[in-house]
């Protein structure tokens, strides 16, 4: 099984809950107070083995995940931060639909540095979410636009935070 | 680098290390290792990756940097632990060496301006939630 080390960035609006899911997942905590982040904070965390579709080969992931501050303006600068990432969580709040439309300037210029890169599009703060169909359309209709999939995300309890990660991992790999 | 170029970093209180085209750290001087919490005693020589991290995945623009082809390379803003519950905000900035097969990160500690940042977008961002 090979160990590869790989760059994933964590984009999206302020407030949306990129560093509380990093917390959760390398972690494993929650803090319930709102800080927000100034440039980058980079964390390390082994992803679980994922293996190809049909028993095929095993791949492990060392995941250095870029956890970038809500940036509200792009300059090369920010885009020396998502330079060299193999992939990024998208990450939007479902309580603030906003924040979904948001995300398509993130995407488009986090493709725009990384054309070969992998999205997988995050719906967070699902413990507060009335489950809202227009918010869950619209997440859809981008992730669409990505050609890729969602997935509803709680980082103060853990609800399939893993899982994100995972998804992320198998798309770096072709394996999703 | 050269000594009147050291002696500027030096006085203007930034680190530099310096590196060579296989990613081997050749030189660091005393400021980047105040700053990076580095005891004078077990100075790093290892690799340049291991200790900065934040250039995986470009590798490539790193290499052109050691090579001359490519002016420069800049991160601001790059967060570190620095103890428990403390972090300090660098600034690292990688240039051509004038010795062939040499890069230059130079470090700047920016903690100070970073943290009234932080603070202003806090209060900002708050109106919005």
């Amino acid at each position: 099984m090979g160990l590869v080390k790989k760059k994933i960035c964590l984009i999206g609006g302020f407030a949306v809950g990129k560093t509380s899911l990093t917390e959760r997942f390398v972690y494993g905590r929650f803090e319930e107070k709102y800080l927000t982040t100034v440039g980058v904070k980079i964390s390390q965390k082994m992803v679980l083995p994922i293996q190809a579709p049909g028993g095929g080969r095993t791949v492990q992931h060392a995941f250095l995940i870029w956890d970038i501050a809500g940036l509200e303006k792009f300059d090369h600068v920010a885009d020396n931060y998502f330079r060299g990432a193999a992939g990024a969580l998208a990450v939007a709040d479902l309580t603030r639909p906003e924040t979904i439309e948001e995300l398509k300037r993130f995407g488009t210029r986090f493709r725009s540095v990384n054309p070969e890169a992998k999205l997988v599009l995050i719906g967070n703060k699902l413990d507060l979410f009335d489950e809202d169909r227009g918010t869950l359309a619209r997440l859809e209709r981008l992730a669409r636009e990505y050609a890729t999939g969602f997935i509803l995300t709680s980082a103060k309890s853990g609800a399939h935070v893993e899982e994100a990660f995972l998804e992320l991992s198998r798309k770096i790999e072709g394996f999703s | 680098m050269t000594d009147r170029f050291a002696r500027l970093l030096e006085h203007k209180g930034f680190g530099a290390v310096l590196f060579d085209s296989r990613f081997n750290i050749v030189r660091m001087s005393p400021a980047a290792e105040a700053i990076l919490g580095i005891s004078g005693t077990s100075k790093p020589r290892g690799s340049f990756l291991d200790l900065f991290p934040e250039f995986v995945g470009v590798e490539a623009q790193v290499a052109a940097i050691v090579a001359g082809k490519d002016a420069d390379y800049r991160l601001d803003h790059v967060n570190r632990e620095s103890g428990p519950g403390r972090v300090r905000y660098l600034n690292l900035l990688l240039l051509p060496d004038p010795a062939p097969d040499r890069a230059l990160l130079v470090i700047e500690d920016v903690t100070g301006q970073a943290l009234s940042r932080q603070a202003a977008n806090q209060k900002r961002y708050e109106l919005f939630l």
